[in-house]
Order: structure tokens, then C-alpha cells, then sequence
């Protein structure tokens, strides 16, 4: 007859995980029970089978790619003004607001952009990493679709003022922060979209790009004012 | 890139290290854990592919975290928490591939007992893999974290966020589950008969 309570402990008593009360109750019980020794049995062979799967090593070359996305990552940013030429002929590039119609007094172009007087500002949203997934997933493959950006255009008022000084500066964060993703990969990265948003708080760059050639994969970079990787989400196709 | 000099660093110092500015603290903490993170990846999502982006995915992100990492769980057990829940968030975005008896995930059994010897642990292999593919994310998720990666009960529970009376039911479900896929034991029972075990 077999005893309840012991039968679901057998697990646990397997892995050696009860206390010593609950395993002397087993070890009592397990020789005169037929019922819960042959489930006992089939547990340990069970566990067996799992222990004996051979240890998964990672290829080569997964290696040398996580080892080459985390310095992408991290690598400080280089020259403010690198070479556009390191985005690649057919790079769409899509600044996805620029019209600042207010000025506040801020040094930041991402504060700047992300200013309330700014209406064309990209994105009031605040984003955390599962609201960043989920604009990532709303990327499909074939580039320009996607969620539409509150008052994304182009700026009308570029070469006047400030506010084209502002714009050539947001102009300079992305293109020194993008060069930092670009360094030391040789996948084609074409950028589909990007725009100042908040990450948890922290005022960031979002940028979004097609990856490969032919485009297998999209990823979402989001980036501190200095370059700093504060979320990285990749999606296959 | 020399990471030597951190050999039998504990964790909690690494961490330190890499939080007050030396960057080859993080590469010392990759090399520890790249395989780990990997194995979980692998068992969870069943295909290489898909771990080595989650594998990406974890170490980017601890990239960020650990700058504000409390010290609260270990470091250990916060990788594993990542990892399970990376591979989980990969394959809830897009139908998990099937694995495939031989191809996809390369079972490399030991060679020495011979060929047919080899050949048929490398199937049984891919057939506990197969096995542990179809059982439902929470039970594989146990099963990976206690049989593969040794965890002790307490820290699945940290890992995973639940009480350890849970993990104990858990574990002893996915095992039972497991061991009827595999044949060492009886299909279940229909309810109310005696079987070996009840839902």
C-alpha cells in the first residue's frame, strides 16, 4: 500500500534535499513498499539519464561572436566625428525628429530633444526593457514598419540657429555611439530608425538597425548620451 | 586578453573589481561562466543557435546590471536566473524549432566504448533532449537548473523566484513527467486508479 506523503517525497529524497525526520521516514518505508520503490527507481534512472547528457560546449565561433558583441558594447566612443562611410552605401538614415521649435537651456541634445517644449520631440514614452522588446518586435525585416513616432520629422529648420546647432550635436551623439556598434563587426548593419526616448528614467538613444546580409536578424541598441550600452535585444527572423 | 591573475577570485570580489572600473574583472567573469550560461541556453531552448544569442543576450545585460548589483543573491545564481528567463523570453517570441533526433543539437557521447556504443548514446541523447524540449517551460526549467547545472534546492528557488516547497513539487512533476517520456515508468494512470502517481 503505498503511503502518500512519502511518494511525493521521493523526489527530494533522491536529491538528498529532505531533512533528516523526512528521510528516516522514507528510508523506513522504501524496503517494504513495492509501489514506491519501483517509482523511486524510475526517478533515479530518470535523473540518471539527465546526468549523463554530455556537457554542451559552445562552437568556436559563438565564442568569438560573444566575446566581440560584449567589446561592441562596451568600447568607449572613439572620435566625435567618425567616418559616415563606416555605415555602409545603402544605410538608411532616419533621424527621427529634429525639429526643435523650443530651447531650453541644457548642454544635452538628449535632454534637449526629450525637453517638453520640444513637441516634435521623437518619444515621451519611458521605456523598460519589456516595452523596449516589444518595439524591437514590431520591426519587421523588410526596414521602414513599425510603431510611428510621435512627431518624427525631418527638421525643417536645419542651417538656422540653435536649433540646427542642436541638431548637428544629437547629429554627433548618434553617429559617435553607432561607431562604436559598427567597430569590429563586419555584418552589414543598416539602420532603420532612431530617436531619443527615456530607458528606465535615463534620458537615451534608441537606435534600431537590419542586420546582415541578406537581413537576418534586427537588434535594438539603446544608448547613454556617452555611449554607454544600457539594453541590447537582438530578434531573429 | 589576460585574465589570469583573478584564478580563484571569488565571484563577489570579481564583481566588485568590475564595479569600481576594471573592465578585465568582466572578462575573467565571462570566461567563468561563458559554458554555464551556454548549457543553460542550449537545455532550455534545444538548439545552438538560439544559445549563443541568448548567451549574447545574458552577458550584455550583465554588462549594464552589474554596475547596480546589490550583492543580494550571488552572482552565480543571478546568471542562472538570466539565462533561464532569456531562453524562455526567446522562445516565447517565436515558436521554439523542433530538435530534431541527430541534427540539432550535437550530442558528442564518449568515444571510447566504441562505435555502435557511441552512436547509440548519442541518440539516446538526443532523445533526452527531445524529451526534455516538450515538457512545459517551468519543469524544464527545474530539471535543466537541479540535474544539469546542480543547483541545490534553495538556490532553483532564488533563481526562479519561488518558495523551495514549490521547487520540491516542481522538480518531483518534471522528474515523473521525464521519466514516463523516457519509459522508466508506467504511462499515467487514468484518474482514480492506482497508478504511481497522482496530477
Amino acid at each position: 500500500m503505498m503511503d502518500a506523503h512519502v511518494r511525493d517525497l521521493l523526489s527530494a529524497y533522491l536529491d538528498d534535499e529532505l531533512a533528516s525526520d523526512e528521510r528516516a521516514q522514507v528510508d523506513a518505508h522504501l524496503p517494504s513498499c513495492a509501489d514506491c520503490s519501483s517509482l523511486f527507481e524510475g526517478l533515479r534512472a530518470t535523473l540518471a539519464e539527465m546526468r549523463a547528457l554530455p556537457e554542451p560546449e559552445p562552437r568556436g565561433a559563438d565564442s568569438i561572436a560573444l566575446r566581440a558583441a560584449i567589446a561592441r558594447a562596451r568600447s568607449r566612443p572613439a572620435r566625435m566625428w567618425g567616418a559616415l562611410g563606416a555605415l555602409g552605401g545603402a544605410a538608411a538614415v532616419v533621424v527621427a525628429f529634429v525639429a526643435f521649435s523650443g530651447t531650453p537651456a541644457t548642454d544635452s541634445p538628449f535632454e534637449a530633444a526629450l525637453a517638453p517644449e520640444n513637441s516634435m520631440a521623437a518619444s515621451t514614452l519611458d521605456y523598460d526593457q519589456a516595452s523596449a522588446r516589444a518595439l524591437l518586435d514590431g520591426y519587421s525585416l523588410q526596414g521602414e514598419t513599425g510603431p510611428a513616432i510621435h512627431g518624427a520629422q525631418e527638421d525643417a529648420t536645419l542651417g538656422r540657429g540653435k536649433a540646427a546647432d542642436e541638431a548637428i550635436a544629437w547629429s554627433a551623439v548618434l553617429t559617435r555611439c553607432e561607431k562604436t556598434i559598427l567597430e569590429g563587426t563586419t555584418d552589414r548593419y543598416d539602420r532603420i530608425n532612431s530617436f531619443a526616448a527615456r530607458y528606465e528614467g535615463t534620458p537615451a538613444l534608441f537606435l534600431i538597425y537590419s542586420v546582415g546580409d541578406p537581413a537576418d536578424r534586427r537588434e535594438l541598441w539603446v544608448m547613454s548620451e556617452s555611449c554607454d550600452v544600457l539594453l541590447f535585444e537582438q530578434a531573429r527572423a | 586578453m589576460d585574465v589570469s591573475r583573478f584564478e580563484g577570485t571569488s565571484d563577489e570580489a570579481l564583481v566588485s573589481s568590475y564595479v569600481g572600473g576594471d573592465g578585465r574583472a568582466f572578462d575573467a567573469i565571462v570566461d567563468r561562466y561563458e559554458r554555464r550560461v551556454y548549457a543553460v541556453a542550449l537545455r532550455m531552448t534545444g538548439n545552438p543557435d538560439d544559445a549563443r544569442d541568448v548567451t549574447q543576450d545574458v552577458f550584455i545585460s550583465a554588462l549594464r546590471s552589474l554596475k547596480r548589483f546589490r550583492g543580494d543573491s550571488q552572482l552565480s545564481t543571478w546568471l542562472h536566473r538570466v539565462a533561464v528567463n532569456a531562453s524562455l523570453d526567446l522562445g516565447r517570441k517565436r515558436s521554439r524549432r523542433k530538435t530534431s533526433p541527430l541534427d540539432e543539437v550535437h550530442e558528442t557521447a564518449d568515444p571510447s566504448p566504441g562505435p555502435d556504443e557511441h552512436a547509440e548514446a548519442a541518440i539516446r541523447a538526443a532523445e533526452v533532449q527531445r524529451a526534455l524540449a516538450e515538457l512545459s517551460d517551468e519543469h524544464r526549467a527545474v530539471l535543466v537548473l537541479h540535474d544539469l547545472q546542480q543547483l541545490g534546492y534553495p538556490e532553483i528557488a532564488e533563481a526562479l523566484g519561488v518558495p523551495v516547497g514549490t521547487i520540491k513539487s516542481r522538480i518531483h512533476r518534471a522528474r515523473a513527467e521525464m521519466a514516463r517520456k523516457l519509459g522508466h515508468l508506467r504511462p499515467r494512470e487514468p484518474e482514480g486508479s492506482e497508478g504511481p502517481l497522482t496530477p
